[in-house]
């Protein structure tokens, strides 16, 4: 046995906590590396394929204009599957998995705060979801758009940058609501799939008034969409006009406010069967 | 004066499941050890005690402090968790080194101490070896050095020598005498009593989340000494070594099987003489002996009756 180095003495001493910023960044850059990493990637790196799939066979069909084929791909494939999808898949199991596997032990006895240390696990996961969707926001638009040349890049640069900043807010607030269901539930994945797929994908593009209830109509909303209302339904119920971009932004910052503050409220508080 | 551990009725449950029952106890010492069965309440009291978990009735001091959210007692505290699972895609220095980011060091100084810890456990020449393709005993290392690498003025080390190879038993061991002999309080579950024999001599006795006994282990000890002792011998004439032995006052029972023996006696230390005398003339060939008794098992099942 080496020597050791001189130790604490017997009663406990007054070190300094990190601060929970600091905390936070550290496990949120841990774990967006650990992530980068594992298997999940491969699967996010094949679903990539999707979006650049559809775009390399309408580059070479070259049917109609590129700009609203661009939209298309990023408001119905991007936003509407992957940023629910995505976060929906990773955020449920951001820290659940880690309770499951308990290596979540290791952080919790630490002197950084638990809401740091699971706020920062979150984080990574919005970091992972984000990287993934702008990535495929933008190749999705290099291949589409420069197909107009240059001049056609530059002129629809702003058209990306809305969209893209649209797709991080998704990836945002819906991260942190999954990851919300994987906090407080013990088995959250049947009511994550129920919301996503039968309140946020189905109600968001009903007519009537009830896609106000919906995060999707007011990220839509930033791009001047409004719901996608056809059929039967939309014969008997006017389909709502897109909300201002200020009315939308304000309640998507609401809905972030809350979001995040019961995930560190939870976080914080909540005693985890390890 | 405040004491290191201070329990007040401490219960804990889960659902319909009682891991800790009623716990009172008080104890200064450096080394306390926690004794038990599995499913004794152990990791349930250590949990408690490292601020995982909150009682669900009564509570828990350590330095007098609550653990529960108590992040500055948790800046002092080095946990070795009973689980073996690490975060398999970090080598064992990012793991000890961000773990120390995590106590407030900076990168460099965090580095610099994971380096010192590693090498305290002999690991190393593995640092840089990722964590996935360590053995069960350098895994056991990793966790005790990420637990010992910032100075900690108390460990908790549930279940520290499980899977351990020999050198790794013995580096363990003394590295938790010098860390006890520099001021350092030490809490360490086992489920075998010479396992924390060879640690300390005080303990908590557990069993099914109730606190049965504290004490020295010597006290353990005589219990064991007290209640009856069930042997175990492989002869080919048990019939006659069975005639022979029940001519002495110290053996109360014998049940024959075939080709074994099992006897029961209140006085080991003579009967253990007899035996070594009989094998030792020619009357009798002894294959093999065994105490039934040496498990904490039967300790726990004559303290509990």
């Amino acid at each position: 046995m080496k020597q050791s180095a001189p130790n604490a003495a017997a009663a406990p001493t007054t070190r300094a906590s990190p601060p929970w910023y600091g905390v936070l960044w550290l496990v949120a850059r841990l774990f967006f590396r650990l992530n980068l990493g594992s298997r999940k990637i491969l699967w996010l790196a094949a679903l990539l394929l999707v979006p650049l799939g559809l775009c390399t066979w309408w580059r070479f069909a070259e049917q109609g204009q590129a700009e609203p084929f661009f939209v298309e791909i990023s408001v119905n494939l991007l936003l509407q599957l992957f940023c629910l999808g995505l976060p929906l898949y990773l955020g449920v199991s951001a820290v659940r998995d880690e309770i499951e596997d308990r290596t979540i032990t290791y952080l919790l006895v630490r002197p950084a705060g638990r809401e740091a240390v699971l706020g920062g696990k979150v984080v990574s996961v919005v970091l992972v979801v984000s990287t993934w969707l702008l990535v495929g926001e933008a190749a999705s638009f290099l291949l589409v758009v420069s197909a107009g040349g240059g001049a056609a890049l530059a002129r629809s640069l702003p058209l990306l940058l809305r969209h893209a900043l649209v797709l991080v807010a998704g990836a945002v607030v819906y991260t942190g609501l999954f990851s919300l269901f994987g906090l407080l539930l013990r088995r959250p994945l049947l009511l994550a799939i129920v919301y996503a797929l039968g309140w946020e994908a189905t109600v968001s593009n009903l007519p009537g008034g009830l896609p106000r209830l919906t995060i999707m109509y007011y990220l839509k909303s930033l791009l001047g969409l409004g719901p996608q209302a056809e059929g039967v339904m939309s014969l008997l119920l006017p389909p709502l006009a897109a909300a201002g971009p200020a009315t939308a932004l304000a309640v998507l910052l609401a809905v972030m406010a809350v979001v995040y503050s019961a995930v560190f409220l939870v976080a914080g508080r909540k005693e985890y069967r390890l | 004066m405040t004491a290191f551990l201070q329990l007040e009725s401490v219960s804990k449950w889960y659902g319909q499941v009682i891991a800790l029952n009623g716990i009172d106890c008080r104890s200064d010492v450096t080394i306390l050890g926690l004794l038990g069965p599995n499913g004794a309440g152990k990791s349930s009291l250590l949990k408690l005690l490292v601020g995982l978990a909150r009682p669900s009735r009564g509570r828990v001091r350590v330095f007098g402090q609550e653990p529960w959210r108590n992040r500055r007692l948790l800046a002092d505290l080095g946990y070795c968790p009973e689980h073996h699972r690490l975060y398999e895609g970090l080598t064992a220095l990012q793991f000890v080194t961000l773990l120390l980011q995590l106590n407030g060091y900076r990168a460099a100084q965090a580095r610099q101490l994971a380096e010192a810890a590693l090498e305290r456990v002999e690991l190393v020449g593995k640092r840089q070896a990722p964590l996935a393709t360590l053995s069960h005993g350098m895994r056991q290392r990793v966790k005790l050095a990420q637990a010992v690498a910032h100075q900690p003025c108390w460990l908790a080390l549930d279940e520290p020598l499980t899977g351990m190879d020999p050198l790794g038993r013995s580096l363990t061991i003394e590295l938790v005498r010098q860390l006890a002999d520099q001021g350092v309080r030490v809490i360490v579950s086992s489920h075998v009593l010479h396992e924390l024999e060879a640690l300390t001599s005080d303990i908590l006795l557990l069993h099914r989340g109730q606190l049965l006994a504290q004490g020295p282990v010597a006290r353990i000890r005589e219990l064991i000494d007290e209640h009856p002792h069930r042997i175990l011998l492989k002869c080919r004439q048990t019939r006659r070594l069975g005639q022979r032995l029940a001519g002495y006052q110290y053996v109360r029972r014998l049940e024959f099987d075939s080709g074994s023996l099992v006897v029961e006696t209140d006085r080991p230390d003579e009967f253990y003489t007899l035996i070594g005398e009989l094998a030792a003339g020619d009357d009798f060939v002894i294959e093999a002996m065994m105490s039934l008794d040496d498990n904490l098992e039967a300790v726990f099942r004559y303290l509990v009756k």
